[in-house]
């Protein structure tokens, strides 16, 4: 301290509010000096600076602004960018100084960017960042360097969020009225964070303006939307609620029935300036439901119903408090998903008044139940994070029903179901982070316990470290290594991760899986534009998959018995990153070049095989124009390799066990001159494909041209604002999958000498996604 | 607004039609030989020995020709197979070992061997026999047969067949089928109207891990208990020429390696009915070559309605 005094040093504290809702900007980017800092999770900032310093500060989405340091507390108002976009040139917009493995999106670039039938979505808008993919084309599911869709942790203001698919996964549950802001963890974890191998999108919710209420109505093509925010009590209580439905039951088909509908609700009240409460809460539904017509002719008549239903609920209730340097935040929450499905067939005789009945029921869930508890305490040039939690998962993972009535009497009434269990973990974890000179580091541990009854399980550490060395200004080196570990998973046919698909926790069978990350990037911001290198080299271990033929109606047999373990993976590859942030055209291209692979005892004989998604190379190249502050456009071309397949190399005839006794049915034996006696197995064959190996051909080039337009009127209070886009509007054939039958017609007449001739065979190509027009409207005030 | 015009203009000009691709690619295809062999302890011999065919070829598998099969163990030889030629296209070619029973004991390893006339391409297959099920008591309990509500001359047909074995060896693997004598049953598998083959079970002792077909067919999981098997039969099945009296029911031992190929083609058939996930590998036993060479053991019984 007497140093402080004598070098003319002093401490300079201060508070980072958005100047509209005044709410604090969480980690916004202080530069003094020859030093930067952030803000820490309640927008406070604790340096010792001189007193000629001044104070650059710069928020994602926020624009720059300069303070002059004069006061020991300053309160820093910043404006966003969306509130200036009538002013056609978006000056700015230097986010947060770029920090390895992370990545930031504005809400408002996911607003004005160009999506699938014009409904905007947040991880579809993270598909064009680098090292970011889609799996499958038109799904939101992401795939992060390498890793699948369930090594993705979606926290919702600290909550995990498991269901995130509307739509059978076309588009996300998160609707972008509510977020705040979104960051992504695609590698690099500060030591806060546990639970998945490959990413974290770490979703903060909106609070609401403290000040004035706002609304926004949207309709779109898909569905519609309301979103309403205010204070409940000016600078004390605030709320903020959504809700979307979509239309295509009302717009394009009643039968079957398809809708999905989420909401959500965030209060906050401010007890004081040390003490806040916050309660979240968010469900959605997705309903498909197909009714039965009742066909048939005088004597008797069917119907055959069907349905599938996936929810997904969270809640939550957080106290956030200071205690001199000392900021707490505790969480509690509930949160859980349930997919169910079921069909129902009747037969109904009409003369003798009798009827018979099918049903089938299916449901797989889990819920958790946790509390979080996370700490941040600064002093001098060290910022210190420590916390703990503790999550109860209750894993349902199937209960497979069946009953056959008839004349109301039950002839079969079977139930098949999967234990449900138990799962806790534990989390306890250390992060500093200190500067010096140019140097950063931040070193962290987290520890890891999985909890399972009856079973001793062992200790997961998981060290963290990140080291930054600032070369020049803005220009900066940055190194790190991380250790996770996956106590979730979701069992899934196709890696897609569908609503079907079955969460399970690790039990005394299946242990969790872990990964390695290490990533090196170099990167430097220009003002307008920055850049950004980055490579990065990851190892899983301990994977595991469904396997190919297994249902995921579980049929009686434990789902632990249906799961090859074990594996191992890798992913390695570089991403070049180049962002424009200022003037009329802004916009991104993002290229990665990565290799993926998976590799199990049992499937492709035990040899390493290419991920499903090992698309080697990937570029986006993303653009919004602002050409007068009415008229905005957007455009996303986005070009890779193909999605990997397994190609087949030949076809071989099957014994067939529908055919096994002479006296059975299958072919008669008569009819070959076999002796009656004759086992006739040999003769009613099934056609198989050959692999020789798995994912061993690839999809052609994949590429598509998105565009959108915007206008937007603004009268009084009311802002207008309709939309026009099209999805590929080059109408690009891009292969969504490769259909290769084996119904191989066994009558054709001709028998041919195949001996070294060329195969002029043809795979079928199918895609999906042709040019999809999209429309909608808006109106806020 | 001139802009966007202009926008769509142009990029209506890149507009493609959907189409069929061609993903095979000029690739030479070499063939492989293919053998198929289930031997039945008591029943005569048959092999399947084949080409394999390109993706897309909709011609039949071509025959090898003049092929050289031999099956031995330390005792018997199995030789002087007879090519039989279908009567036609429907069917696939087989060689006929000279109408010898398959006898054998319990135990013994068999080794196949065939090639071509050439000796170009040749393939070796072994398996041993299983034992035959040690059967104590085979009975059908429960049975109900009764004519269908409002549809005169048919019938419904529920029961259950309890299996008593004497003893239940670890590892063993079996697999049950049966008929029901005198049904016509219309299903797309049945193609001769004398009987309905009820069954697609396939089943390991120590834990239960066939799969039933339709739902005719019931293998009750918690009653393999006690040496004791149930298999409940509760078909809804239409008889319209003559009411079925009794069952022709076989329970047969057979090797592991044709319990895990029968499982793998249901596994196989199922994902194919996902384009987006793995292919199934169906398992093979025949060295240099695809196929299946097993040995079954049968215990067959009729019984009573």
């Amino acid at each position: 301290m007497i140093s402080s005094f004598l070098f003319g040093q002093q401490n300079i504290k201060g508070k980072i509010i958005d100047e509209y809702s005044k709410q604090p900007l969480i980690g916004a980017n202080i530069v003094f000096g020859n030093s930067n800092t952030l803000s820490d999770s309640i927008g406070e900032f604790d340096v010792v600076a001189l007193q000629s310093d001044t104070f650059t500060i710069s928020y994602i989405g926020y624009g720059t602004k300069v303070v002059i340091n004069s006061l020991p507390y300053n309160l820093i108002e910043m404006r966003s960018n969306s509130e200036k976009i009538d002013e056609v040139t978006i000056i700015a917009s230097r986010i947060n100084k770029y920090e390895i493995g992370r990545q930031n999106v504005l809400v408002s670039e996911i607003n004005n960017s160009v999506f699938l039938l014009g409904e905007n979505d947040p991880l579809k808008m993270l598909q064009t960042l680098p090292g970011i993919k889609y799996g499958i084309e038109g799904t939101s599911g992401i795939i992060v360097r390498g890793g699948g869709p369930d090594q993705n942790l979606y926290l919702m203001d600290n909550v995990p969020v498991y269901g995130v698919n509307h739509m059978f996964g076309l588009i996300s549950t998160f609707n972008t009225s509510t977020i705040k802001e979104l960051s992504i963890y695609k590698g690099i974890f500060p030591a806060r964070y546990s639970g998945r191998l490959s990413s974290v999108l770490d979703f903060r919710m909106d609070e609401g303006s403290k000040s004035d209420y706002k609304a926004n109505i949207g309709i779109g093509i898909l569905s519609a939307k309301l979103n309403f925010n205010g204070p409940i009590i000016k600078d004390k209580w605030t709320i903020n609620t959504s809700v979307r439905r979509s239309m295509l039951d009302y717009t394009i088909a009643r039968s079957p029935k398809y809708y999905f509908i989420d909401g959500s609700l965030k209060s906050t009240f401010a007890i004081n300036r040390n003490h806040k409460l916050s309660i979240n809460l968010y469900n959605t539904k997705d309903s498909w439901v197909k009714k039965g017509r009742i066909v048939g002719d005088s004597t008797s008549t069917t119907s055959s119903s069907s349905q599938l239903n996936w929810k997904t609920k969270v809640a939550s209730l957080s106290w956030e408090n200071n205690i001199g340097k000392l900021n707490n935040l505790i969480t509690i929450f509930n949160t859980g998903y349930n997919f169910n499905t079921s069909s129902f067939d009747t037969l109904n005789l009409i003369k003798t008044k009798s009827s018979a009945s099918v049903s089938n029921n299916y449901t797989t869930e889990i819920q958790d139940k946790g509390i979080k508890l996370f700490s941040t305490y600064k002093f001098n040039k060290y910022n210190v994070s420590f916390g703990s939690s503790y999550i109860s998962h209750f894993i349902f993972p199937g209960e497979s029903s069946v009953q056959i009535r008839e004349d109301r009497q039950t002839i079969i009434d079977s139930l098949s179901n999967q234990n449900s269990y138990s799962n806790r973990e534990l989390n306890v974890f250390l992060e500093n982070e200190f500067r010096l000179d140019n140097f950063k580091l931040n070193l962290g541990i987290n520890f890891f316990k999985p909890l399972i009854s009856n079973f001793k399980t062992k200790n997961y550490l998981e060290p963290r470290f990140s080291l930054e060395y600032k070369f020049f200004t803005n220009t900066y080196l940055q190194l790190g290594y991380s250790r996770m570990n996956q106590n979730l998973h979701q069992l899934s046919n196709n890696s897609l991760g569908l609503p079907s698909d079955i969460w399970i926790a690790s039990s005394s069978r299946i242990l969790p899986a872990n990964s390695e990350n290490f990533a090196i990037s170099f990167s430097k911001d220009h003002g307008s534009y920055e850049w950004i290198v980055e490579s990065f080299f990851k190892t899983f271990d301990n994977l595991m998959e469904y396997g190919s033929g297994t249902s995921f109606l579980l049929n009686g047999v434990d789902w632990e018995d249906k799961i090859q373990t074990n594996g191992k993976g890798g992913s390695k590859g570089v991403e070049f990153y180049l962002r424009k942030k200022a003037g009329k055209l802004s916009g991104w291209v993002s290229y990665t070049v990565s290799k993926t692979h998976r590799q199990f005892d049992n499937i492709n004989k035990g040899e390493k095989f290419p991920f499903k998604f090992d698309r080697g190379h990937e570029i986006n190249i993303v653009g919004i124009y602002n050409k007068s502050k009415k008229l905005s456009f957007s455009f996303n071309w986005s070009f890779s390799s193909g999605n990997k397949y397994s190609r087949p190399i030949g076809y071989y005839p099957s014994i067939n066990y529908t055919g096994l006794t002479n006296s059975g049915i299958g072919i008669s034996t008569d009819l070959f001159e076999l002796p009656s006696i004759g086992d006739n197995r040999q003769t009613d064959n099934n056609v198989l494909p050959i692999f020789d190996k798995i994912n061993n051909a690839s999809f052609p080039y994949y590429h598509r041209l998105d565009v959108s337009m915007r206008y937007k009127i603004k009268k009084k209070s009311l802002t207008h604002q309709f939309e026009v886009g099209a999805y590929n509007i080059y109408n690009r054939h891009n292969t969504l999958y490769v259909s290769y039958s084996a119904d191989v017609d066994l009558l054709s007449p001709s028998t041919q000498d195949i001996i070294g001739t060329k195969s002029n065979s043809k795979l079928r190509s199918i895609a999906q996604f042709p040019i999809i027009p999209s429309l909608s409207y808006n109106l806020s005030f | 607004m001139k802009n966007f015009v202009f926008i769509l203009s142009v990029s209506f000009l890149f507009y493609s039609c959907g189409k069929e691709l061609d993903l095979n690619g000029n690739e030479t295809f070499e063939p492989l030989a293919i053998m198929n062999c289930v031997m039945s302890v008591g029943e005569p011999i048959i092999v399947q020995f084949v080409q394999s065919k390109s993706p897309g070829d909709t011609g039949n598998f071509k025959i090898i020709e003049d092929a050289f099969i031999e099956i031995n163990n330390s005792n018997i030889k199995y030789l002087d197979f007879i090519l039989k030629k279908p009567k036609d296209d429907f069917n696939i070619g087989y060689y006929l070992c000279n109408d010898d029973l398959l006898e054998s004991p319990k135990g013994e390893t068999f080794t196949i061997k065939a090639s071509n006339a050439k000796g170009s391409c040749s393939i070796v297959a072994n398996t041993t026999v299983p034992g035959k099920p040690s059967i104590k008591n085979i009975s059908l309990v429960d049975s109900k047969l009764f004519e269908y509500p409002g549809r005169k001359g048919t019938y419904n047909f529920n029961g259950i067949i309890e299996i008593e074995f004497e003893t239940i060896e670890p590892n063993s693997f079996f697999q049950l089928e049966g008929n029901v004598v005198n049904d016509t049953y219309y299903n797309l598998f049945n193609v001769k109207k004398d009987s309905v083959y009820f069954s697609k079970c396939f089943l390991n002792f120590l834990k239960f891990e066939g799969e039933t077909f339709f739902d005719a067919f019931e293998v009750k999981e918690n009653t393999i208990r006690n040496n004791k098997l149930l298999v409940e039969l509760s078909s809804i099945i239409n008889y319209s020429k003559a009411i079925p009296d009794s069952i022709n029911f076989e329970i047969r031992s057979i090797t592991k390696n044709y319990f895990e190929y029968l499982q793998d083609l249901n596994k196989m058939e199922k994902s194919s009915q996902d384009p987006f996930g793995f292919p199934f590998i169906v398992r093979t036993n025949i060295e240099n070559g695809y196929g299946i060479f097993a040995i079954t053991n049968p215990y067959k019984i009729n019984l009573k309605i």
